[in-house]
Order: structure tokens, then sequence, then C-alpha cells
């Protein structure tokens, strides 16, 4: 098991209103786990990505990685544990412009290890990389000079550079074409197929299909969606669950 | 991929800012470095014209005061006489402690003398203002027939300088003063007899009135005595004599010249805190540009000291970038013309030593490249602890 | 290999604009002793050793005037390497005469020595400076044009 999350839940303050962006969500992720989490704008989708990856501390529950309860560890050790272990790639355009493709698929391998000898290893295992997603022709151009599906292409690769157990992708195919959208995804397919667990949050139902587990986000609650339609709760929280208040 | 190499590459990817924040940085830093060597400057020169005139008075011709200055303060060279008995007289005046007469001759400009240069005559018996630092240069001071020459003037010891169609073998040259000494020639009082001897021959030479006449008569007063009082008696006594306090013109110098550097200063400390400033709101602007581009940094495990480290390495390398380039340019454009400067400003102005100099511009360097960081730190600590997702949702 | 958009727009900078300075310090080089510090052939009757000086630095400056120019407008990247590197050269000389071969007056409180020396010494390391960046652009455009690789990391 890979995550293992139990009564999550955050609020929000707009002037004097208070609203729940996430409540009393709990749900377990395995290895072999392809989870597609649907929903509205403004459903709490992104909140919930930002929890499980440590980005953003819950006000209740907890998440556990790899046994490893997130809110314990100190920020750095969060940014370490997001470095070597999930592979994240935000919304939107996240490439950083003044690195060539090449290096921005070689950053989260370079930020602990700066010699030479390491920006080599990860070169040319980036280079890999970017061979299998079809791309290695642009390892020397700078992200503007992309398309769209080029870019998404780079960003999943840096999600990949540090070989994580987990991809986290936050609508992944969001101002794309229906045709590149498909190519996306059916990349996501082979990294699954590969053995790496992937959390896909899209607004997009005909994503659906290409998960293995589909959950739905309406205003703060989770609910997973059965292959014969039916609805539950998310999955049973782990069995020594706690539940504590204000995580900070 | 190092912290210097991402703050390199986030530094060339925005060029032309990069170019104008280096470039006020090394404005700053030829201001800063400039105005404080050309402060240290002033001051040396002070300070070297103030343990030369060891005289608590000097007796002089009357109206000969301003030519005196220009010999001592501005090296334009001069001559002027009192007569044997005024000497004599002025040597046993009331609370003088002691005395030594000197000899003023200015060479010729014309073939007849190396160059124009103000030849100054010592007793070595009596002498207590010249004599100390002369021997510093040649141990036991030049015998006769020799001259010790001052820093300005083109020849090195052993070579011979001619004066007045005569060659006079160059026993030891001082070192750099910034005062009238740069350009004169220290002789004892038999040798530049000789010399008067030889410049008598010559049309536009001024004669010597009798043998013992000297141009001024250094003293030390005794102790206790108030000098402005003493040099008024003196005046009031000895009607055709004239007074020169070095020490009351050393100190009106050292007053005005406090006023001048601590007005400097200000404005030294000022331009500093505007570039500080203007760095700073330029930092704060780029930054909350760039705040996207370190969410994504955090994404993918950045912690907040790298982000922190990248944001000051970025401004160190900007400021010490512009103040090494500030510098240097000081060096090459300026210090060359330090001789033109001297000669320009006609007072006190004497360079530190190689040194000296070294070390204030090290220290101008240090503080000009703190610049970048100083601006950068607060700006860096907000974007370093913001909240990771809410800065993702900017810029969408 | 393709060069990117960046390196072209270098090459251009460094073609248009580097020569310029070298050409225009140049001219200033030749004309600083004789038109602008005014050394003349005597005074006094005296013969003035900065005359011969101030002849050599209007040949020299004159020299380093058209190095500049062929930088200016040459396309080759050999050329404007070779321009660069006689235009250091040159700066030397320009020193070189008037702290040896020719010298320059006596007194050091001639126009010569507080003015006219200083400012061919900031003219030669301005010029030393130029040609150096032209220089390093040079092999740099020769490199990419040999089809040496680009590494991305620096």
């Amino acid at each position: 098991m890979i995550f293992s999350i139990s009564g999550l839940g955050k609020t929000y303050k707009r002037g004097e209103m208070v609203f729940s962006a996430a409540e009393n969500i709990s749900f377990m992720v395995d290895r072999q786990d392809f989870v597609c989490i649907t929903g509205e704008s403004g459903s709490g989708k992104s909140t919930l990505l930002n929890m499980l990856t440590g980005l953003l501390q819950p006000d209740e529950g907890f998440v556990r990685f790899e046994g490893r309860n997130i809110a314990e560890l100190s920020d750095d050790e969060r940014a370490r544990l997001r470095n070597s272990r999930i592979g994240c790639i935000p919304q939107g355009y996240s490439l950083l412009n003044n690195f060539t493709v090449l290096d921005n698929v070689c950053l989260p391998c370079c930020l602990y290890n700066a010699g030479r000898s390491a920006y080599k290893d990860a070169a040319k295992k980036a280079r890999l990389i970017l061979r299998r997603m079809g791309i290695s022709h642009l390892a020397a151009e700078h992200p503007r000079n992309l398309s769209g599906g080029e870019q998404r292409r780079v960003a999943i690769a840096r999600g990949m550079a540090t070989d994580p157990v987990l991809l986290v992708a936050d609508e992944p195919t969001g101002d794309l074409d229906p045709k590149t959208a498909a190519a996306i995804l059916g990349v996501f397919g082979e990294i699954h197929r590969n053995g790496t667990a992937i959390i896909m949050v899209t607004h997009e139902k005909d994503h659906i299909p290409f998960a293995n587990r589909h959950f739905v986000m309406e205003r703060g609650q989770l609910q997973e969606i059965f292959p014969d339609g039916t609805r539950s709760s998310a999955a049973p929280a782990a069995e020594h669950a706690c539940i504590s208040d204000s995580f900070k | 991929m190092s912290t210097f190499a991402i703050a390199w590459n986030n530094l060339l990817h925005r060029r032309f800012r990069s170019l104008c924040l280096a470039l006020l940085i090394m404005l700053t830093a030829f201001v800063i470095a400039g105005g404080t060597l050309f402060g240290s400057s002033l001051r040396n020169g002070v300070r070297s014209t103030a343990d030369r005139l060891g005289a608590d008075a000097m007796f002089l011709p009357p109206g000969a005061e301003r030519e005196l200055e220009g010999a001592l303060l501005e090296g334009k060279p001069s001559t002027f006489y009192l007569p044997g008995d005024t000497v004599r007289q002025l040597s046993s005046a009331k609370n003088v402690k002691r005395s030594s007469p000197q000899l003023y001759i200015s060479t010729f400009d014309s073939p007849h003398c190396g160059s124009l240069v103000q030849i100054i005559g010592y007793d070595p018996k009596t002498d207590f203002v010249v004599a100390p630092w002369l021997i510093e240069s040649v141990p036991g001071g030049p015998k006769t027939g020799e001259i010790v020459i001052g820093n300005a003037i083109q020849l090195e010891p052993g070579e011979e300088m001619l004066l007045f169609d005569m060659r006079y073998k160059v026993a030891g040259k001082l070192e750099k003063t910034g005062m009238g000494f740069d350009v004169s020639v220290f002789a004892g009082m038999e040798t530049a007899y000789t010399l008067i001897d030889r410049y008598e021959k010559y049309l536009e030479a001024i004669p010597m009135p009798d043998k013992d006449a000297a141009s001024v008569v250094v003293v030390e007063i005794e102790k206790g005595v108030d000098h402005e009082t003493f040099a008024r008696d003196i005046r009031m006594e000895y009607r055709s004599v004239g007074v020169i306090l070095p020490q009351a013109i050393i100190g009106n110098m050292m007053k005005h010249l406090n006023l001048t550097i601590a007005v400097l200063t200000g404005l030294l400390i000022v331009i500093w805190i505007l570039s500080a400033f203007v760095l700073a709101i330029v930092f704060t602007v780029a930054l909350h540009e760039r705040k996207r581009e370190f969410g994504v940094f955090r994404a993918f495990g950045a912690t907040r000291g790298k982000l922190v480290s990248i944001l000051m390495t970025e401004s160190a390398l900007l400021s010490a970038g512009g103040a090494s380039i500030g510098i240097l340019l000081l060096c090459i454009t300026v210090l060359p013309f330090n001789a033109f400067i001297e000669s320009s400003l006609g007072s006190e102005y004497l360079l530190p030593s190689a040194g000296v100099t070294a070390l204030i511009l090290g220290g101008c360097f240090l503080l000009c490249a703190s610049v970048g960081p100083v601006a950068a730190v607060l700006s860096a600590m907000r974007i370093s602890y913001a909240d990771t997702s809410l800065i993702m949702k900017e810029d969408m | 290999m393709q060069i990117t958009r960046n390196e072209r727009t270098v090459s251009k900078i460094s073609r248009n604009y580097l020569g310029v300075p070298i050409f225009l310090i140049g001219s200033v080089v030749a004309a600083l002793p004789r038109l602008v510090y005014g050394m003349e052939q005597s005074m006094h009757g005296m013969p003035m050793r900065c005359y011969a000086t101030a002849n050599a630095e209007i040949a020299i400056g004159t020299a380093i005037f058209l190095f500049g120019a062929l930088y200016f407008f040459s396309k080759s990247a050999k050329i404007r390497l070779t321009a660069s590197v006689l235009a250091i050269g040159a700066a030397v000389l320009a020193l070189t005469f008037p702290l040896g071969v020719t010298g320059l007056c006596g007194d050091t409180h001639m126009t010569c020595h507080i003015l006219t020396l200083p400012a061919l010494f900031v003219s030669a390391s301005l010029i030393t400076l130029f040609s150096g960046i032209g220089i390093a652009l040079s092999v740099r455009n020769l490199r990419n044009e040999g089809g040496g690789s680009r590494s991305t990391y620096m």
C-alpha cells in the first residue's frame, strides 16, 4: 500500500464565511492503482492532491505514505519525500523557460546532487525517458518553442525522472485537444503498466476509462464509483487510524 | 545542477534586467569606491603635510606668505630673502626656543636647469624640521655637493641633476608627500651657497642682499606660549617680518577637510541605501512574477532553504559582478589620472600606499557586493514561506 | 547542429556593435596626443621627446581604427578573430612607445605624463577588453560553425 488517508479535512475562510474544501476523506491507494478523481471546478480536487503530496497541511485527519505520517515530517523531509518518491505534474504550464527540455527533466535528480557526475547520470536517464516519450529530438529546445502536447510530455518526463512510486497529475490534459489528450493518457497508461501508481485529477469524464479506480469529488466529499455504477464512501481507513485536529 | 548553475541560468534568462541591475551596482561601486579613495587621499595629503611642517612658526619677508604657501603646498617655486641682520635678531627673539634658517631659490625654466624646481637649503647643524625626514632617505643627510630630490623629479639616486649649468649628484629621493616638496631639491647650506653663487650670475636672478640672508627662519616656540600671541608680538616688534603659523594652516585645512569628508561620507551612504532600495523594489516585483516558478520547484521537491539559496545566489552574483566591474572601471579610468587630479586640485592630495588603496577598494567591493543580498533577503524569506499550493494557483 | 535563435542574435550583435568601440577608441588614440593634448615638436627651444611618441600614436591609432572597421564589416568569424588579435597587439604597442621606445618628457608634471599617458592607458585597456570579448565570441562562432556540441550544462 502506498497511501492510506483517513478523515482528511481542510477548511478555508473567505471573509466571514468558512467553507470545507475537503471533509472526512478516507481511502487507500496501492501500487497497481490508476486513480482518476473527477469533479467540477471548485470541488476540492486540487486541495486533496496538495494534501496528499505534502504541499498543504490538512486541518483534520492524516495521510500515511508508505507507512509514514506526512504531517509528522518536517517541511524539508516532506520536500525530499516528494523529490524521491512522488512525481508531481502541476496544473497548467509548469516547465521552466530558462532551462532546456533536458535540464527541465534533470532538475529533480540534481536538486540534492549537484556534482558534474550526478548531472551526467541524470542527463543519461533523462534522454532515456525522453526517448520513451518520443520527444528525444527536443532535448536541446526551450519549452516555449514546444507545442502543448510536447510540453505536457516533458512535464510527465520530469515527473518520472526520479523513478517515483507514485505519479500525481493535476489536470494533465487541461488545455489540450482531444487527440493530444488521448495520446497523453496513453503515456499514463504505459507508465502505470510499468509499475508506477497514478493519481490523476481531472474534470473530463471521458478520461475515466483509462483508470482502474474512479472517485468523484463533490463539495469537499469523496466517493468511489465502482464499475457496476454503484457509489460508496471511500475505502475504509487503515487499521490503526488516528485523527488529529489542526495540523500545521 | 548546483545552486550556482541554477542561479546563473536564471540571470542569463533575464539578460536585460540582469544587465540593468548590474549596471546600477556598477555605478554605485564606482561612485562609492571613487569617493572613498578621494576622501582618503585628501586626508592622507593633509596628514603628510602636517608631518612635514614641523615648525611652530616661520618668519619670512612680509608679503611673501603667498609665495611660501605656493612653494610648500602647491609646488610653485619662488625666491625671496630676509636680510642677515633680521635673521640674527629673529633667532634670539623672545619666546623662541630654537630656530634654523632656510634658503628658497627657484630654478629657471630654461636649458640651464634640468627642470623647474624649488631649491631648499637648510642648515644641518640647527635644522629640526627638514633634517629628521631627510635622514630617512639619506642616512647622515646629503654631503657637500650632493642633493636630495623630491619624488616627482625624474631622476634616481646616483644620477646627476643640472642646476645653473652645473651638475650635482643625487644622493637620495624622497617618498611622495603630496606637497610642494615633491618638486623640490634639498641641499645642505654649503651646497646651497655654491648654488646661489652660480644662480646670481644670471640676469633673471634675484640677488641675495647679504651673505647671511635667509628666505625663511623656522622656529620652535617655548612651551606654554600662545602661538597667535607670539605671532602678533613678532609682527609688532619687527615691522619688516611676516609670520606664518603652519599648525594654524593645517588646523584650518583639517577642519574644512573633516567637514568635506563628513558630507562626502553622508552622500555615499545615501547612494548605497538608494541602490539597496531600488534593488529591493525590483527584486520584489521580479519575485512576484516568479512565484509560480518557485511553486514548481517546491512541487518537485525543493526545500524552502534551496529556494532562498537560489535567490540569494542570484542577488550575490549580480552585485558581485556589478561591484567588480565598477571598481575595475575606476582602476582603469580614474586611477591613471591621479597625477592630473593632484595638480588640478592645487592642494594636498596624496593617494594612499598601494596596500591601503587595495584595502579601501576591497572594502568598497564587499560593501557594494552586499547590496544585492541585503535587498533580496526579505523577498527571499517571503517567497520561501508562501503557501505553495496558493502559489501554484496563481497565473492560471 | 541547428543554431538556435539566441545564437544567431549573439552573432549579429557581435558583428554590428563590437567593432564600433574598437574603431572609435582607435581614432581617440590617434587624435589624443597631438590634437587634444598638443604634444609639440619643441618648447622654449628644447626638443620634446613626446613629439615622436605623438607621431607613433597617430600611426598606431589609425591601425586600430582599421582593425575595428574590419571587425565591424566582416562577416567571417576568422577575420573578426584576426582583427581582434591585431587590435590587442596594437593596443600594447600604443603603450610601449611612450613607456620605452620613444618616451616622454623628463618633468612628470608635463601634460604628456599626467594626461596623455593615462589616456593612452585607458584606451589600450578598453581596446583590450572589447577585443578580448570579440575573440571569445569569434572562437565560439567558429566552434558552432564547425558543428561542435553545445553543452546545456554550464
